[in-house]
């Protein structure tokens, strides 16, 4: 029998092994962590839609999810839905692009200003332009989207300056920008405000060059303020809901996926404390014939996310037999008694020891 | 010659114009005759509560409905002086909360954000104060299964900026103990909330054709906070020099229109 490189090999690098004859659940392209993450790691999460599943899970698991800008305590339940507390570790929204992560962290630092930083409709209710849905009908006046953006740029330094390990989903490689001064947007001016403009708006695709270029220099910024950041990118295996190329949606879709892949393995196998985690490779894997996705052919379903999160944890969670530390907590559950309380107080006030206060 | 009849229903803060009537009548200069139903305990037992929360909603006595119609219809009422804002806008806003917040005003906020606080977006904090407001305001509603004819809700007088005046005096030893605790809030955000509410009232009372009587304009000061002159005993109630301009409103509300 001739002796060649691949006797070898482990079973994971063969396809019949590790990927044809194994049961979908089972299939663990991810082999091995390049780090661990502690409970007691701070960890922060931005990126696109599928980003959002993972510091959900995270939480739930114990892990210490940091929230910087979290909902106050007062507003009960599911009174607070849609406006994006919560969903990433800052009021960020979705961050698709490696430009708009770059752009993100620049603007946190006052280093860049961008010309068209608010859209006001006729009612004077104002849309910013980089986190477009942040709140259900934008905010209700200049003054406060500049006050709620000065406070979201020092969450946002503050969450970059004391985490301990970043999870990002890259998630698109198509994205608008100003002709202007080439700030980029998440979503299409005009999509869910503004108006699009063919004078001031251009359409561009990121090529591999320019995504790793973005992600060295967002991650150039991090480590300036924050060495020690252990970095997880993943790839969003979700579809291109549309593309602005001339061309099948499809087509435009596994072009992105690829750069983006190509992009992440550039960056991890430059640095040691960057890895790259398989998710997109979980999820499309020809091994689950689509039943990762919805109907829609684009949702992740909860079994996909649940084996994602599943090898996630396996492996880079430390073990799990200590306690986790709390989450950082910003008064939570003291804010909501106290609400509660002054609420009582109030009625009590209301009802009778107040009728004398009007003596003269 | 007979004048005309108002019929008051509501909360404390009818207290400062019912004196203020007591005083008109005493020195004989009454204009207009007043009938006042408070809905507080000492005052009237049959209208507790004046609301019974069953499966979540607010179940009113209708007591008070019956009471307001046999008023209305007994003294042939020119008018009804609605009451129900009391201290919606105070209870959140006299000490600070543990988890320090603000929030902006969509128009004419001039006012200094709380440095030290997080900001709320004022959408949220509207549809929150809707919430508790919507329970006094929905006794408007309710009234007018009762009885037709002209009404109007009066605003809670304007919030007072001297923090010192608060100290030992909402009267409330609760609240005085949290202002301790915590401290007292920023009289700006004191100024949110009533101006907040008054928005809430304004969008709802529209609704319904009823307008709000806002505080009598000598009582406000430019930059919105109450004339001291116009404080009452504690840090929330108009006094009885408050509750006679608020009279003199009513009697504006009952001249036949000029020219």
């Amino acid at each position: 029998m001739s002796v060649h490189p691949y006797r070898q090999l482990p079973p994971y690098c063969f396809w019949r092994t590790s990927i044809a004859e194994v049961a979908p659940a089972q299939v663990d392209p991810v082999v091995s962590g390049k780090f661990r993450i502690d409970r007691t790691d701070r960890i922060v999460t931005a990126g696109s839609c599928f980003a959002q599943y993972i510091g959900r899970v995270l939480q739930e698991n114990g892990f210490a999810y940091s929230v910087v800008e979290s909902v106050h305590p007062m507003f009960p339940g599911g009174f607070a839905e849609g406006y994006n507390y919560g969903v990433f570790s800052a009021r960020y929204g979705n961050i698709y692009t490696a430009r708009q992560l770059h752009q993100l962290i620049h603007r946190a630092y006052g280093n860049f200003e961008p010309a068209e930083d608010v859209w006001i409709d006729n009612l004077g209710r104002c849309v910013d332009p980089f986190r477009p849905q942040i709140q259900p009908d934008g905010f209700s006046s200049l003054a406060e989207y500049r006050a709620d953006r000065i406070r979201h740029f020092a969450a946002v330094r503050r969450a970059f300056e004391t985490m301990d390990v970043f999870v990002f989903t890259l998630g698109l490689t198509e994205a608008w920008v100003s002709r202007v001064d080439g700030a980029v947007f998440p979503l299409c001016p005009g999509v869910a405000g503004g108006e699009f403009d063919a004078g001031r708006h251009a359409f561009v695709n990121f090529e591999v060059e320019e995504v790793v270029a973005d992600l060295e220099a967002a991650l150039s910024l991090i480590w300036q303020r924050n060495s020690s950041a252990r970095v997880v990118l993943t790839v969003s295996p979700v579809p291109l809901i549309a593309t602005a190329e001339d061309r099948s949606v499809l087509v435009s879709t596994t072009l992105s996926k690829a750069v983006l892949r190509v992009a992440a393995e550039k960056i991890a196998k430059h640095h040691a404390q960057v890895a790259y985690f398989p998710a997109y490779e979980i999820v499309t894997g020809a091994y689950t014939r689509g039943a990762y996705f919805s109907d829609d052919l684009r949702s992740v379903t909860e079994p996909g996310v649940a084996h994602v999160m599943r090898l996630f944890l396996g492996h880079y969670g430390a073990s799990l037999d200590h306690a986790a530390p709390p989450a950082p907590n910003l008064g939570a559950a003291s804010g909501a008694s106290h609400v509660a309380e002054m609420a009582a107080i109030a009625r009590a006030v209301c009802d009778e020891e107040v009728l004398g206060a009007s003596a003269p | 010659m007979s004048i005309p009849h108002v019929t008051a229903i509501g909360f404390s803060h009818l207290q400062a114009i019912l004196v203020a009537q007591q005083i008109r009548e005493a020195e004989r200069r009454a204009t207009f005759a007043l009938e006042t139903l408070t809905i507080l305990p000492p005052s009237n037992p049959a209208f507790v509560p004046w609301c019974e929360h069953v499966d979540g909603q607010c179940i009113y006595n209708e007591q008070i409905g019956w009471a307001a119609a046999d008023a209305v219809k007994r003294n042939s009422s020119a008018l009804v002086v609605m009451s129900f804002w009391s201290n919606q806008h105070f209870f959140l806003s006299i000490s600070n909360d543990p988890r320090r917040f603000d929030f902006v005003l969509p128009h004419d906020d001039d006012l200094p954000i709380d440095p030290e606080a997080e900001l709320v977006p004022f959408d949220l904090m509207k549809k929150m104060m809707s919430h508790i407001f919507k329970e006094t305001l929905g006794l408007v509603d309710f009234l007018q299964q009762f009885y037709a004819g002209p009404a109007v809700v009066t605003a809670a007088p304007p919030p007072v900026d001297d923090v010192v005046s608060i100290v030992n005096g909402t009267s409330s030893p609760e609240l005085d103990e949290k202002v301790r605790q915590l401290g007292y809030a920023p009289p700006a955000l004191r100024y949110r909330f009533w101006k907040l509410c008054e928005i809430i009232a304004n969008e709802y009372l529209s609704q319904r054709q009823v307008p709000l009587l806002p505080p009598p304009a000598r009582t406000v000061r430019p930059d919105g906070f109450r004339v001291r002159e116009y404080w009452g005993g504690d840090s929330i109630h108009g006094n009885l020099d408050y509750g006679e301009l608020v009279l003199q409103q009513i009697d504006a509300l009952l001249a036949p229109p000029s020219g």
